[in-house]
């Protein structure tokens, strides 16, 4: 899983930015995000609502409403191979066949006025050249392989008459119908309860070992991160502010953000006060001039933090951080 | 059963409250049955002390809070509050109370009339309780305003102006502006951000202290509730499957599904979490129309014996105020925190070391316990 030379990355974004484009102009909501995404890595990217978090996974797989938010600069590359010049029409059959999709709400995502099988069959009689009797066999196959139980009777439910986590398989079985490379899951497990969440993110790790793909998960829960990512991207009011094995992050985070995200997390069977952020993330069109956490930050200096944008930097151990101090702080993660 | 006598300073007690509701009938489908939502709870919270009730989505625990205030009648059960019947209290003396039992309600964003300014949102529960001087309302209203870190300003202005955290500390000014001595707080950290989340329950824990305030505090999140709480009480199907002190249910726990709990909640630690073995459920939660005979968590729960599936459990609450709902672990007193989880779970009872972890995050793949059958593997 070592990152870095190009033969190993199956997606490279390079210096994205989305805009809010509108009648007086454009609001730049996500700016220059820089991602890669090893093979076979699972890639965790965090960060509050507003973050700009889920816009990035969303402009990765062009689903932008482009009436109003539009990538105004930067690359996609997926295994080399520029997203964001493809028509349309190809990059349909990106979406499905080679990028796999799961969202945050199974309800909305599926049609509630079709079967289950029907959803899954009309992906693979898109994708695939599989015959109507094949295909069914292979949608059976893969409601078996996101583990539910009885799939002859389960293939001909529809949506309401599923659970929430049953749901969510029927979302996964769809996103991996066509064995993508790449999944991109947006909040995969927010509308899950805590069991049934574990059961789920199991699924996604496994799924993603046995079929070798390369997985970015977007979540605002640090929590999901620990548990099945190899590396994280935390976002911060548009942009990423620290990048790190998930190792790393956590036990020696680089950038205060992090730090103070750390500190507000609840632990089970820890003692200690979770310690809060004051104030609240800028909004789109009011960023600060100078480093974007500093308004909040308890390390911040006047006038170095508060002039220009710092730039994300390297740090060390294939590690980057967007803060002029990193190298000079000391910060605390967990267990310190 | 013992443990249930009110401590001295008892706030509110509840006994026995039960609940049903006629099931909805599904779209196209046969008839609901009875939703079993509150089956037989009993519950206390001292003066000044918050009770975490922590249980996943339908597990009955917001509806026990709307029950345990009289916001929902109770089928049977006794509710006392401050010494009081709330059960046979008239509409007029349920009004007056009202002003000392408070709720913060979960989303700030449907909690708040949008058309209202905040200072009319913050007056509403005064104008109801009685008439006081514009002035006098005026003042109140800029005080509790102080209490939750917000200036007098927003007083004039929208909600819609405000951001999550603010319209959160507008929930919690209105919950409190008529000083009330109960407030339950039905998941009010689940609509908000990361950052604010910890802001907002550092704010509850000051304002508990400065008025002395007792929490009935509802939530999925038992992180969270472990946090905030003195006690905590786990539901399950409508029924409190353990109860005790925080640090007892979080770090001791004796019910089989507390520990699938803890295990399920995830830590945000990488190494323990992938060192740790877990109880994985199997299945989803059954639903409350149809609640397994004998103890309801018995068909999901590794444990489970023959009396599990015919006898249900007593809730049988010891000295130190721990309690538990569970035929195998009442009877074997030796099974909590790890080494009921290494029953679960079959693994030695030690807690997993940092060495064992980087061991295993060595080894070139990580190994883990597959839900899938093995046909259906994909070849290298």
């Amino acid at each position: 899983m070592a990152p870095g030379s190009a033969t190993t990355l199956a997606l490279e974004v390079e210096a994205l930015t989305v805009a809010f484009v509108g009648r007086r102009g454009q609001v730049p909501i996500v700016t220059g995000t820089d991602l890669t995404l090893a093979r076979r890595e699972i890639l965790g990217v965090v960060g509050e609502s507003g973050s700009g978090k889920s816009l990035t996974s969303l402009a990765i797989m062009r689903l932008l409403d482009t009436s109003s938010v539009r990538i105004v600069e930067g690359s996609v590359r997926l295994f080399g191979r520029d997203l964001l010049t493809l028509s349309e029409r190809e990059m349909r059959s990106v979406r499905g066949r080679d990028i796999g999709m799961i969202f945050q709400d199974p309800m909305t995502s599926l049609d509630p006025a079709f079967t289950v099988g029907y959803q899954i069959l009309s992906v693979l009689r898109r994708h695939t050249d599989l015959g109507r009797s094949a295909a069914r066999q292979r949608a059976l196959e893969l409601l078996a392989l996101v583990g539910i139980g009885d799939p002859r009777r389960r293939i001909d439910s529809y949506p309401h008459q599923l659970s929430g986590g049953m749901r969510q398989r029927v979302m996964i079985a769809m996103a991996i119908a066509c064995e993508p490379k790449i999944l991109i899951a947006d909040e995969p497990t927010t509308a899950l309860d805590a069991t049934t969440q574990a059961q789920i993110l199991e699924l996604i790790r496994q799924l993603a070992d046995e079929l070798h793909m390369s997985t970015i998960i977007t979540t605002h829960d640090l929590g999901v991160v620990a548990e099945v990512c190899d590396r994280v991207a935390v976002m911060y009011a548009g942009q990423i502010v620290e990048q790190a094995s998930t190792q790393q992050l956590f036990y020696h985070p680089k950038h205060p953000y992090t730090e103070r995200l750390l500190l507000g997390l609840p632990r089970i069977g820890v003692a200690g006060q979770m310690v809060g952020i004051p104030g609240q993330p800028p909004r789109a069109g009011s960023f600060p001039p100078g480093c974007r956490f500093a308004p909040r930050c308890p390390y911040a200096l006047v006038p170095r933090c508060v002039e220009s944008l710092p730039p994300l930097r390297d740090v060390g151990e294939s590690r980057s951080a967007r803060c002029v101090r990193s190298d000079e702080l000391s910060l605390t993660g967990i267990g310190a | 059963m013992n443990g249930h006598e009110a401590a001295p300073l008892s706030l509110l007690t509840v006994r026995n409250l039960t609940r049903a509701f006629a099931g909805r009938r599904a779209l196209f489908g046969r008839p609901g049955g009875v939703v079993r939502a509150v089956t037989d709870v009993s519950l206390d919270l001292a003066v000044g002390q918050t009770l975490g009730i922590v249980g996943e989505s339908g597990s009955g625990k917001s509806t026990l809070g709307r029950l345990a205030l009289r916001m929902i009648e109770a089928d049977s059960g006794d509710i006392q509050f401050d010494g009081r019947d709330l059960r046979s209290a008239s509409p007029r003396e349920l009004r007056r109370l009202r002003a000392a039992m408070t709720v913060i309600f979960q989303d700030p964003y449907s909690a708040l009339d949008p058309r209202w300014t905040v200072g009319r949102i913050i007056a509403e529960p005064l104008r109801i309780n009685g008439s006081i001087g514009a002035a006098e309302q005026r003042e109140k209203i800029v005080e509790i305003l102080g209490w939750v870190g917000l200036e007098p300003e927003v007083m004039n202005r929208p909600p819609r102006a405000l951001s999550g955290g603010q319209r959160q500390r507008i929930v919690i000014a209105r919950a409190l502006v008529t000083r009330p001595r109960l407030v339950f707080c039905d998941e009010p950290v689940s609509g908000l951000d990361l950052s604010t989340r910890a802001q907002v329950l550092a704010l509850l824990r000051d304002l508990q202290r400065e008025f002395g305030l007792a929490y009935l505090f509802v939530s999925h999140d038992l992180g969270v509730v472990e946090a905030v709480s003195d006690r905590i009480a786990v539901m399950y199907l409508g029924s409190i499957v353990e109860v005790g002190s925080a640090e007892a249910v979080a770090r001791q726990y004796r019910h089989p599904y507390t520990a699938a709990l803890v295990s399920a909640s995830p830590a945000p630690d990488p190494l323990a979490q992938r060192a740790r073995s877990r109880v994985v459920l199997s299945g989803d939660p059954p639903s409350a129309v149809d609640v397994p005979s004998g103890c309801a968590f018995h068909p999901r729960c590794a444990l489970a014996i023959p009396i599990c599936a015919d006898k249900k459990p007593e809730l049988r609450i010891g000295a130190d105020g721990h309690g538990v709902a569970c035929h195998v672990t009442n009877a074997d007193s030796s099974l909590s925190g790890m080494t009921l989880f290494a029953r679960m779970t079959g693994t030695p009872a030690s807690p997993p070391t940092a060495t064992a972890a980087l061991a295993r995050q060595q080894s070139p793949r990580r190994q883990r316990e597959t839900a899938v059958s093995g046909d259906e593997r994909k070849s290298e």
